[in-house]
């Protein structure tokens, strides 16, 4: 169930006419747990069974901590098991695989069977979440959430359930405690997210990957600038779809009285590979930041350390999004470009002699061939794509011009927000007339077609 | 206690007061921009240049799946003719010019513009009735006359009533939720999609403008197969004139090398497509047009003789059931073998001899004469 979609509509709509009188009683959060179990369930019922128990030994390690003085063991415990199943269903294919091709290649006269199972959508990011609410506790950040019932909504609460944001307990868990606050700013709040998410899924995102499939699909096919034209057109295709997403998420939270966070910040516009991964999926980069890259060291043991530590980091952020290698080169091409801008920021000539608007085409630049290697379908059609660029020639691309005027419009509206004038995008009238443009194309010029989100497959 | 919340990455955000004014501004457009739209879009086919005269005039075959412009021609011609056909190519006229229609013919014999085509390729009886129904408002207080093409019920596939899946034409005019054809399985958001359209004319509009425009696709597909073109120079706010020549080759069936077909037929009860012509009629009855049935041309010849025995038993139950109605009817009689392009279109030779056919016939005089001052 897409939030673009009719059955989405159909199901808020009876989840919302429900919700609004329950709001206001104890009852709300199990209307909450089973409406959000229904929508996971829609994709396919056996879904389910994952995530009750993910939350079921999450909620019952915490428990356990609690109660025992072995809260290392517990916390172990969770965190194999979480991890258990996320390398079960997300990479046990990839990992079949790899160990097939190692044991061909050492003629081993053997073959383990892949794993036959599906991917439960979602999985990576409420694991992850589940994840923080037990690490946290063990930390001494939060306290443990007494009802089974709020925490399995703080899991599985709908909006969020399928790509984030990642949550954090600290924030979800106390609006659950509370009776939601729904207020007509939250919902024009609400819609406002929600429509920019629409469009920029819909009228965006879904019309650059008409371009890139074609070219993606067959790279040997195509001129280096239409291959080029394609990864300019998949870096923004991927901005609009993943952050339209969360757009929606948000404002559909929010109409219901929750406050999701920020997830995307204008990316970019990052003057540096850092400053990039504080505003691209800023759940996620904050979670790797506090659970992973802090608990291994940090930049506190020298040079070398940081810089071992940001590699892992990168890299295994890299295979969170896919269990492949070309993601794996992804996160490793975005830690060396870390290194070189971390290095070069802490020059005086480039920290005050290069001009903002440099490092951001720099940084731009570099998240743009980055992608490549996370859209190709393989190691070696990246290869082909990157080898395309430089040396498969220049013809017609046949890029539309009308792609070209969004990207670039929506990019110079960005830079305006973070300007001075940032007051200018304020004016009423002028919000007023870009919704009912928004709105007016998503009307007359888009099809009724549903496009599935990128991130969904991760 | 809430926490603070940090809104978006931009500056659209909107107080209740300014969405009331989003919604004001947008239902103001979706209701005034068709309206408006036949005001700038020139549409007048007593002026066509193409046309020999001005009451051949047909829909362009291009728009043949552009609903609103159907609604245009049926509100223009209501006005203009005393008389409309409707149907499917075989009253547009597939294999012949504008000059060679049934329309025409019978307007030669009328002496005056009193025949309307108002026939639409492709049109089976399932799909005319939500074309009169959703599109066709204006038919009302008309004479009408209703062309009855039995190829539509030659088979379980033709008549719709076959389980498996499969495309068929005109699938936005048939019942997208209530008892829809077991063989159209389209996705909900598809199926909400042409509710809305049948109900809200801006989104037949915009249909309109696809279609017309941007080859029958949304804008991005468009622009993806004219990456270099202005969009906006694309709405040239013309509809495209009919072209004037056969859309099939004019040839005999037999020259099409056509075998002898044992089409199964589907009996007049289960029939899916009988029914929708059925509760067609009730419809343009109830909206007090007067109905005048052709039932035919069908090409006897192209049948194993199985085949037609089964075809003049469903005949025969149309007839039947038409006579019992009391509804004015024609089953038209078999026109020679070389009249026939195939198995249900005449050729021009075919709609020349339907018409006198019509003509010689007393009660279809008496019918037209009610009303038309130009009868002779």
């Amino acid at each position: 169930m897409l939030f673009h979609s009719w059955h989405f509509a159909i199901f808020f709509i009876i989840v919302y006419s429900v919700y609004l009188p329950l709001g206001k009683t104890k009852f709300y959060l199990y209307w909450l747990l089973v409406t959000s179990y229904f929508f996971y369930g829609w994709w396919n019922p056996l879904y389910l069974l994952i995530i009750a128990y993910s939350t079921a030994v999450n909620y019952y390690a915490v428990v356990l901590m609690q109660r025992s003085q072995r809260k290392g063991f517990w916390l172990t415990l969770s965190i194999v098991n979480s991890l258990g199943l996320l390398g079960f269903f997300k990479y046990g294919v990839f990992v079949t695989d790899n160990l097939n091709a190692l044991l061909s290649l050492v003629g081993a006269p053997l073959t383990i069977p892949a794993p036959g199972i599906l991917f439960p959508v979602g999985i990576s990011f409420y694991t992850f979440q589940a994840m923080s609410y037990t690490i946290d506790f063990y930390r001494g950040n939060i306290e443990r959430e007494p009802s089974f019932i709020r925490f399995a909504t703080f899991v599985s609460l709908f909006p969020r359930l399928l790509a984030g944001p990642i949550e954090r307990a600290g924030n979800l868990l106390p609006q659950l405690r509370e009776k939601p606050e729904i207020s007509s700013e939250n919902i024009t709040d609400g819609l406002s997210l929600f429509v920019v998410g629409l469009f920029k899924k819909v009228a965006l995102a879904d019309y650059l990957a008409l371009y890139v499939d074609k070219a993606y699909a067959a790279p040997g096919l195509s001129d280096g600038l239409t291959l080029m034209l394609a990864t300019f057109a998949f870096c923004w295709q991927i901005y609009f779809d993943f952050s339209g997403y969360t757009d929606m998420a948000r404002g559909i939270a929010r109409i219901m009285g929750f406050n999701l966070m920020l997830n995307f910040s204008n990316p970019y516009l990052a003057t540096g590979l850092g400053d990039f991964w504080r505003r691209w999926h800023i759940s996620l980069s904050s979670w790797f930041r506090d659970y992973l890259y802090i608990p291994l060291g940090g930049n506190r043991k020298g040079k070398f350390n940081t810089y071992r530590n940001m590699f892992v980091t990168m890299v295994v952020s890299g295979l969170w999004h896919g269990a492949a290698w070309t993601f794996v080169i992804w996160g490793a091409l975005h830690a060396v470009g870390r290194f070189l801008t971390r290095e070069l920021e802490r020059t005086e000539f480039y920290e005050k002699k290069v001009p903002k608007l440099v490092k951001q085409l720099s940084v731009f630049v570099f998240v743009t061939f980055a992608w490549i290697f996370f859209r190709a379908e393989s190691l070696s059609d990246a290869a082909l794509i990157v080898k395309g660029i430089f040396t498969a020639g220049l013809a017609n691309p046949n890029f539309p011009i009308l792609a070209l005027f969004f990207c670039l419009s929506i990019w110079i509206y960005q830079f305006l927000f973070e300007s001075r004038i940032r007051k200018f995008l304020d004016w009423t009238p002028l919000k007023i007339g870009v919704t009912c443009l928004m709105l007016l194309y998503l009307m007359i010029f888009t099809t009724s077609g549903h496009e599935a989100f990128i991130y969904l497959q991760f | 206690m809430r926490r603070s919340f940090i809104f978006s990455s931009n500056s659209i955000r909107l107080s209740w007061k300014s969405w009331i004014v989003v919604i004001a501004i947008l239902t103001g457009i979706v209701y005034l921009l068709p309206k408006l739209w036949r005001g700038l879009e020139k549409f007048d086919p007593s002026t066509d240049e193409l046309a020999a005269r001005s009451t051949d005039y047909r829909l362009p075959y291009s728009l043949s799946n552009d609903y609103w412009m159907f609604t245009r021609w049926s509100r223009y011609a209501c006005s203009e003719y005393p008389i409309l056909i409707i149907g499917d190519s075989v009253v547009w006229g597939q294999y012949v010019t504008m000059e060679q229609t049934l329309s025409h013919y019978l307007n030669e014999r009328a002496g005056g513009n009193i025949f309307a085509n108002m026939g639409v390729d492709g049109i089976h009886q399932a799909a005319m009735l939500g074309l009169v129904k959703y599109y066709g408002k204006a038919i009302s207080n008309k004479r009408v006359i209703l062309h009855l093409n039995p190829l539509w019920m030659s088979s379980k596939k033709h008549d719709l009533s076959d389980e498996e899946e499969f495309r068929f034409n005109h699938p936005r005019l048939v019942p997208q939720f209530i008892r829809k054809p077991a063989c159209y399985r389209p996705s909900l958001a598809q199926r909400a999609g042409v509710v809305a359209e049948r109900n809200i004319s801006f989104f037949s509009w915009v249909s309109h403008v696809r279609t017309n425009y941007f080859e029958n696709m949304d804008l991005q597909n468009w622009t993806i197969q004219n990456p270099y073109r202005n969009p906006l120079e694309a709405i040239t706010l013309e509809v495209p004139i009919p072209e004037n020549r056969p859309k099939s080759k004019p040839v005999t069936w037999a020259e099409r090398g056509m075998i002898k077909q044992d089409f199964p037929w589907v009996q007049v009860v289960e029939s899916f497509q009988w029914n929708s012509f059925k509760k067609l009629i009730e419809i343009l009855k109830a909206t007090d047009n007067e109905v005048f049935v052709i039932l035919g041309p069908f090409n006897p010849y192209v049948l194993t003789e199985e085949s037609l025995s089964r075809y003049n038993d469903v005949k025969s139950k149309m007839e039947e059931w038409l006579e019992g109605e009391g509804v004015s009817y024609r089953s038209l009689s078999d026109l020679p073998s070389e009249y026939y392009a195939d198995a249900s279109h005449p050729l021009k030779e075919g709609y020349a001899k339907i018409a006198e056919e019509l003509f010689e016939i007393e009660s279809f005089r008496k019918w037209i004469r009610k009303e038309t001052a130009a009868w002779k």
